[in-house]
């Protein structure tokens, strides 16, 4: 997979991975036992985690070709 | 459902919508307040759903329900339900002396500084030997280190029934040995009955245990 050279789809794909991310977390919560945390740590947290800084790495790209 | 778990999932609903606005309509943060309602949805409602599922997932942790769903800890539970008050776990849970629904945590956890989160690096240790690695026979299943009697006496020292209580009080220095943990409230001829495993097919129950794993995993 091509790494988008637009904001625009650099914002695609992060949003995508943080709705992927937060139905995830969604769905941990149908179950009470282990295994609903295990997805909730090891899946969505993980998740935002990614596409938390791909946000603010998208808005640094964003300012520095607008800069140039 | 609590209101906090609603409210979390009206928030996670409502910002994988506002994400799902940016990502179909791309030009929509072109605006200012496009730019601010992006931060918002990429940046701000994503943490804060994380932090509060960390929290709530936290909070489920300390559940009986939550340890009792690895099977191996099954007979630990259904020690719960023995109808005999010599067995101290049992006539902690049935009468209430700790809160049912957190039992486990409740005598499993440590009352000192960072207590709790000791107890809960230990819970994910538990959780990736039963996930990842060879998790051990129920009757094999050992503390890390001897019961503390601090975890006792973070209720009973000063209850009048512990105080004043025929053994503990006949002798001056029994008492000074249990406050210090040189004479363990679970040692031989005192509490000595904990979850006794090896004999649960010869106990009679209170109840019937509920099965805590219905749909299996």
């Amino acid at each position: 997979m091509s790494i988008p050279r637009t904001t625009e789809g650099r914002l695609k794909v992060v949003g995508l991975i943080l709705i992927c991310a937060l139905i995830v977390e969604a769905f941990s919560f149908v179950g009470h036992g282990a295994i609903a945390f295990m997805v909730f740590s090891a899946a969505a947290a993980v998740l935002v985690c990614v596409g938390v800084p791909a946000y603010l790495l998208t808005l640094v790209r964003e300012g520095q070709e607008s800069s140039r | 459902m609590h209101l906090s778990a609603l409210l979390l999932i009206l928030l996670i609903a409502l910002t994988v919508a506002l994400i799902a606005v940016f990502v179909f309509r791309p030009q929509t943060s072109a605006t200012t307040a496009g730019k601010i309602a992006a931060f918002l949805g990429f940046f701000a409602f994503p943490l804060l759903c994380v932090g509060m599922g960390f929290s709530a997932q936290m909070d489920n942790s300390k559940s009986t329900k939550f340890c009792l769903s690895c099977h191996i800890m099954e007979p630990y539970g259904k020690s719960l339900w023995i109808d005999d008050p010599g067995h101290i776990p049992a006539s902690h849970f049935q009468n209430h002396r700790v809160p049912p629904d957190e039992a486990c945590y409740t005598c499993h956890t440590n009352y000192a500084m960072f207590g709790s989160l000791k107890a809960k690096l230990g819970g994910l240790r538990h959780m990736y030997v039963y996930y990842l690695g060879t998790p051990p026979k129920p009757d094999e299943i050992k503390l890390y280190e001897p019961y503390n009697n601090r975890e006792c006496l973070h209720c009973h020292a000063g209850a009048r029934s512990f105080e004043e209580g025929v053994v503990h009080a006949a002798d001056p220095a029994i008492m000074a040995d249990i406050k210090s943990n040189k004479l363990s409230c679970v040692s031989s001829g005192c509490h000595e009955t904990v979850h006794d495993i090896a004999k649960l097919g010869e106990q009679k129950f209170w109840k019937e245990p509920p099965d805590v794993n219905p749909s299996d995993h």
